[in-house]
């Protein structure tokens, strides 16, 4: 997975309750994307098995089925190692070392 | 049929132009998809203001259009050699929507006999079809910059 900015606001998203299914709206506002960013990326994350998807079961409400997404036991196990190895990079102790400043000559 | 209604079916109209940028086995599922979101938006009770849901629910389909857009799309779907003349045509857009935009001010003053409503009405129409013929165009040239990579790349072979 290449982490970027949207899909780490989206594993967010989805570790606030990583056994919940939600749908792409729900998903839109809580990782506050555009839909054509947020579809694709869920595409893709299904395709790489860490998020599953199932329709909703229709009933006399429902006129029109959601889909929900879920993430898999595989996907909340590589979101939590994937936004612990980026916090860990943007902590001072961790990640890339700061340059050794220059003294003059 | 009421606003909410109209804003529903615009709102179905612009996923189903996206869809059809989708591959065929993809379109049926997404369209699905995405129009099942549109009344949850239209009635989203944390945003209060009726206008900011309209608003949201067509900013919804019309991202998908953007970002379907710039799907890889089969070749024999591509059309050919427009990548000059869409340029050209996107050059003649500028320059004319400025004057179709005032243009339909005008008449619709002189027709109305004045009426502000009307004008106010006539000009926004023209604004917004400019805007979507923008947008159109700006598809088209995207898609045509993926095919033209496709083919240098050689990897649709």
């Amino acid at each position: 997975v290449k982490m970027t900015g949207p899909l780490e606001r989206v594993l967010r998203a989805f570790l606030t309750d990583p056994a919940a299914a939600r749908y792409g709206y729900d998903l839109m506002k809580a990782a506050r994307l555009a839909s054509g960013t947020l579809y694709p990326m869920l595409a893709r994350l299904e395709d790489e098995g860490l998020v599953t998807s199932a329709w909703e079961t229709p009933g006399e409400d429902i006129q029109r089925p959601r889909k929900y997404y879920q993430l898999t036991g595989e996907g909340a196990r590589v979101a939590r190692l994937e936004l612990a190895g980026l916090a860990h990079a943007h902590s001072p102790a961790g990640g890339t070392p700061r340059p050794f400043p220059r003294t003059a000559t | 049929v009421s606003s909410d209604g109209r804003i529903l079916r615009l709102g179905e109209y612009l996923v189903r132009c996206a869809c059809q940028l989708l591959p065929e086995p993809a379109r049926t599922d997404r369209y699905r998809e995405w129009t099942a979101e549109l009344p949850c938006i239209l009635n989203d009770p944390d945003v209060r203001l009726g206008a900011i849901r309209a608003a949201r629910t067509l900013l919804f389909a019309i991202d998908h259009i953007r970002a379907t857009g710039f799907h890889r799309i089969p070749a024999a779907a591509q059309p050919k050699g427009r990548s000059a003349s869409s340029t050209r045509l996107l050059m003649l857009n500028w320059i004319i929507t400025p004057f179709m935009i005032s243009g339909s001010g005008l008449t619709a003053f002189f027709v109305s006999k004045g009426n502000i409503a009307v004008v106010i009405i006539s000009v926004i129409a023209a604004a917004v079809g400019s805007l979507i013929s923008a947008l159109a165009n700006r598809i088209r040239r995207a898609r045509q910059r993926e095919w033209d990579r496709i083919r240098a790349s050689g990897d649709d072979q």
